[in-house]
């Protein structure tokens, strides 16, 4: 799905990502992502991914750099025009971060509560659709300390698409699941962009899921510190740098 | 048993030979016997001296003859791996090719193990004194930051909300009012009590003397309204909800609860610290008031039993007692649960993100919110005795 015409929805330029005054973890990360698309970050452990997208949903401020979200600088932007950026994305973290003293349903309705002018039970009502789209309806009143890691994870997106963002954000969602969770949510990730249209920007380095999902990815490099390549993951698996390569084959040990 | 494991000279089952052929300058070591963890490691202190004895002219060379060998485990391996980085420091070769297969697998897989590879980073020596001062200089500087950082948000918090335009859940305040309020209850009641009575044992050991019991009334009825109520009431509300504030949000900051409200644009200052704020400052006046008259209730207590009435102690109280003692105390108590409502907020909010930070936040509420308290009544003691309260 790469679009060469087409104006890309989130635009890397020049980042540095470094924490303190510590040296960077990495630096001059170039790349774009385009509307509709499933975008992955991926690299080895402690590389970076994760600081990346901390950066990506404006929980970091980058050293150095730009990154644009719709056209628009997130790093320049006051507290007021970066919630509006904010508001237009979601996010899917790692453990699910439901807030625990809230039921899932309740989870679902705060982003509603907070942005909408809905009232209480029009509330529930969109929440309860949005739980029924991640297969989630009849687990609304339960709370977060009640369900598994994979329903933690769904009531998570499905507190993520609350407010038809236009991007979603995903921290290793196949972290701790089983395959076949992690098999369902690779699904469940297509139908939600296929339906909505949303583009997806995920954090991984599960090479099934980066595989099924990805229309294309940018691999973060811990030896050059920087971007080692951008492009489709099969396209990437025959033809980038050979630690590439091997990265995506397991260490050589898929074809 | 943990005499046995003392014992880390071997007992002659795990015995160790080295030959030294002079003429080629090979140096055979010969572990024969049982070799188990459970009798302690083996030292390598007859190799070294062999290899000490070799003349420098020689082209050593390091074997192994495993021939007397009758059972092994990690004991074994630790040992030829001692004596394999020993001669590597000689520049010694060593033939491992001269081991049993298994042995010389398990010890190749130890040498080949390559470390996994750190992020160079440039650490300075920590002996170095001025390293230290600076360290000590920054950190203190950055805590300094970090401390008022937090106090300018939760001011502008408060103002936000006083302006009417903080977001919270106000049934959070109502949850946290008896959390912190009504479940205090009983264990407020309980020191408070016991305070009293020892109030009125020192009070009564000076003042029997002198035939003034009736005064103890008086000491006890200051001294709970103006100081141990308060502060009393504090240091359990510290212990008990401050601590439990920096465990709730720490955990939180844990599960990056905290990083979805604010990616939500939903300030956690005001969803989350705002609502624990007001509750234990509104519930610290009533507490503590509800600490003193335990307080006077344990005092009579005791002095009951050294001739006063109640209708005595009732009359030296209310002529003891005016507005300003009544109040010094519920004043201080606004004051102080703000503050440990803050300390807890506080660590919570700037604790790390491991199970291990959780605990440390709650352990470092409870220190700072209790040091708080006492410089707070030490600045108090001052501003009311220069107003006359």
């Amino acid at each position: 799905m790469t679009t060469g015409t087409q104006m890309p929805i989130i635009e890397v330029r020049d980042l540095v990502l470094a924490y303190g005054t510590e040296p960077p973890i990495m630096r001059d990360l170039n790349f774009s992502v385009f509307p509709k698309e499933i975008f992955v970050i991926m690299g080895r452990s402690g590389c970076g991914k994760s600081t990346l997208l901390r950066h990506l949903i404006g929980l970091q401020q980058a050293r150095a750099g730009e990154i644009f979200l719709f056209g628009k600088n997130l790093q320049a932007a006051d507290e007021a025009g970066r919630n509006a950026l904010l508001r237009r994305m979601g996010v899917m973290y790692q453990g699910g971060a439901l807030w625990s003293s809230m039921t899932v349903l309740e989870n679902v309705m705060l982003p509603l509560e907070e942005y909408t002018s809905l009232n209480l039970r029009e509330r529930k009502e969109v929440a309860n659709y949005k739980l029924a789209l991640v297969g989630l309806e009849h687990a609304g009143n339960k709370y977060p300390s009640e369900i598994s890691g994979g329903m933690a994870k769904r009531a998570s997106i499905a507190r993520a698409i609350a407010l038809d963002p236009e991007i979603l954000f995903f921290d290793e969602p196949g972290a701790g699941l089983d395959p076949i969770a992690s098999k369902e949510l690779d699904d469940l990730l297509l139908n939600i962009r296929d339906a909505l249209g949303t583009t997806m920007v995920i954090v991984t380095h599960e090479l099934d899921s980066i595989f099924s999902v990805a229309d294309r990815a940018v691999f973060l490099d811990t030896r050059t510190r920087t971007v080692g390549a951008v492009g489709a993951p099969k396209e990437l698996r025959t033809s980038a740098a050979p630690h590439i390569r091997y990265f995506l084959t397991r260490a050589g040990t898929l074809k | 048993m943990f005499d046995s494991r003392k014992k880390s000279s071997p007992d002659g089952k795990n015995a160790v030979s080295v030959e030294c052929e002079d003429a080629t300058g090979t140096l055979k070591v010969c572990p024969f016997g049982v070799w188990s963890i459970a009798q302690g490691l083996r030292g390598t202190q007859d190799l070294e001296t062999a290899v000490s004895a070799l003349s420098a002219t020689e082209s050593p060379r390091l074997t192994f003859d495993c021939s007397g060998l009758s059972a092994y485990d990690s004991a074994l391996i630790c040992f030829l791996l001692k004596c394999i980085y020993l001669c590597r420091e000689k520049k010694i070769p060593a033939d491992l090719n001269s081991l049993p297969e298994d042995i010389r697998r398990l010890t190749e897989l130890a040498l080949s193990a390559t470390p996994e590879q750190a992020v160079s980073k440039v650490v300075p020596d920590s002996s170095d004194i001025f390293y230290r001062i600076g360290n000590g200089v920054t950190r203190i500087i950055r805590d300094a930051k970090s401390y008022l950082g937090f106090l300018g948000e939760t001011v502008c918090a408060f103002f936000r909300l006083f302006r009417g335009k903080a977001r919270y859940r106000k049934r959070d305040i109502l949850y946290f009012i008896q959390n912190c309020g009504f479940e205090a209850l009983p264990i407020i009641a309980l020191i408070s009590f016991i305070t009293g009575m020892i109030l009125a044992y020192i009070g009564a050991m000076q003042l029997g003397q002198f035939g003034a019991i009736i005064y103890v009334v008086s000491l006890i009825a200051i001294a709970m309204y103006r100081e141990m109520g308060v502060i009393m009431t504090s240091v359990i509300m510290c212990g008990r909800t401050g601590s439990a504030f920096a465990a709730q949000i720490g955990s939180m900051q844990a599960s990056e609860e905290i990083s979805a409200l604010r990616v939500l644009g939903i300030n956690p200052v005001e969803y989350l610290v705002l609502p624990r704020m007001i509750a234990l400052t509104l519930m610290m006046p009533i507490l503590t008031f509800y600490s003193n008259a335990f307080g006077l209730a344990g005092g009579f207590a005791v002095v009951s039993t050294m001739g006063v009435t109640f209708e005595q102690f009732w009359h030296q109280t209310v002529i003891t007692m005016n507005l300003e003692h009544l109040f010094s105390g519920l004043i201080k108590s606004v004051f102080f649960g703000w503050l440990v409502a803050w300390a807890g907020c506080y660590r919570g909010m700037t604790a790390g993100k491991s199970s291990l930070d959780v605990g440390a936040a709650a352990t470092s509420a409870a220190v700072l919110g209790i040091t708080l308290i006492v410089i707070g009544d030490g600045i108090f003691a001052v501003v009311f005795n220069i107003l006359g309260f």
